[in-house]
């Protein structure tokens, strides 16, 4: 990158979200899911949806954990263990409910539960009365775990912004810091 | 003389909103993402539920079995690539004659069901009685078969009754109702003008 200065952003708690592949996944997950689902339902709307949620998940889950750790405390650093853990995480789960029915119905009663104070909102917003919790759609198929390599995204994205870290600030970014240890920026 | 600004980029390519507060940044787009993850399935629409008209068998002390064939068919005229769920299971009441009223052994009446390649077990009912004001009831389900739309889905269904124990003389009298649900697990709409049918009056 010959002139320009690039100066290693201090990370914040799930800021691997905003790498630009990560978040246009997200955006193509919701756009998907919500639009061409609808509109051209077929097998690589379905396969589209695994991909993006693949390749973004794992960052979801690293982000609401490091959210959650940071807390309160006055420095923070990526660590590549939680990113791990997460993204074997997201690879054990989907493998789940894409090949055993019954982790299926887990899938789709949980899913269900967590939509369920959102569709009680709504019901009572419009003036109806509360729903009962429903499983969510879902189809059990094996061809699904074609999509696991966009794990390699989250997985890809993560280790760069952990190394960057390591780089900037020296040593393995495994846990948190206090502030006072943190290198200043720039 | 001042040098000019320097942009905020991580080697990494994560967006650095120099003139945004990046950790709020952040913590919306772990919102967004979260709502997206959870908000990914919907429900899908109702199943289709069909019911045939009650249809009628009788077995005898000399045909102690009987059986009825029929064709399940779903049918989407713009064959959509999606696929869907069959379900099927008839309800039965069966209702024991004697020749002779004075005659209380009867025996039981048991049922099968079979659509395309899954088989349901037999189902047994309880002790037939004479000219019993309340039939006796008994239901029959089948596993889900699943079908593509693609192209016309139609099915082979078949239901087998057998009366059980030594037969007497008279007559068990069996109705009983096909009860069809068609359930859509791929994509948030269901097909245009699909259509389910049971292959009975």
């Amino acid at each position: 990158m010959s002139g320009a200065h690039v100066t290693p952003s201090r990370p914040v708690p799930g800021d691997a979200l905003l790498h630009p592949l990560v978040f246009g996944a997200v955006l193509v997950l919701i756009l998907n899911d919500h639009v061409l689902k609808a509109r051209y339902a077929s097998w690589w709307t379905g396969k589209l949806s695994d991909v993006a949620g693949l390749a973004m998940f794992p960052l979801v889950l690293q982000g609401l954990w490091e959210q959650v750790r940071a807390r309160g405390a006055r420095g923070f650093r990526p660590s590549s263990r939680v990113l791990l853990t997460c993204v074997l995480l997201t690879a054990a789960c989907f493998g789940a409910v894409k090949v055993s029915q019954t982790a299926g119905d887990g899938w789709r009663w949980a899913l269900g539960g967590l939509q369920w104070p959102a569709r009680a909102a709504w019901a009572l917003a419009s003036g109806r009365g509360v729903p009962a919790v429903v499983p969510v759609a879902h189809v059990v198929d094996v061809t699904d775990l074609l999509a696991l390599p966009a794990l390699l995204v989250a997985w890809r994205v993560g280790r760069r912004r952990c190394a960057d870290d390591s780089r900037a600030h020296g040593g393995p970014s495994t846990r948190l810091l206090p502030m006072a240890q943190a290198p200043s920026r720039g | 003389m001042s040098s000019p600004p320097r942009p905020t980029v991580s080697p990494s390519g994560v967006v650095s909103p120099r003139f945004f507060p990046r950790r709020w940044v952040a913590r919306a787009a772990l919102l967004v993402a979260c709502v997206a993850s959870v908000a990914s399935s919907n429900p899908g629409p109702d199943p289709l539920e069909a019911t045939s008209s009650v249809q009628h068998l009788r077995l005898s002390s000399t045909s102690t079995r009987s059986r009825q064939v029929f064709v399940v068919g779903v049918v989407a005229p713009k064959h959509p690539e999606q696929t869907v769920t069959v379900g099927l299971g008839a309800l039965l009441q069966a209702r024991w004659v004697p020749d002779d009223a004075r005659d209380t052994s009867s025996g039981v009446v048991r049922a099968r069901m079979s659509l395309g390649r899954s088989q349901s077990t037999w189902r047994s009912s309880g002790p037939l009685v004479a000219n019993a004001e309340t039939p006796t009831e008994l239901r029959t389900d089948l596993p889900q078969e699943q079908c593509s739309l693609r192209e016309d889905c139609r099915v082979e269904a078949v239901l087998e009754v057998e009366w059980e124990g030594e037969p007497r003389p008279g007559v068990v009298e069996v109705d009983w109702v096909a009860l069809g649900e068609l359930g859509f697990e791929d994509g948030l709409d269901m097909p245009p003008d699909v259509t389910f049918t049971l292959g009975l009056p």
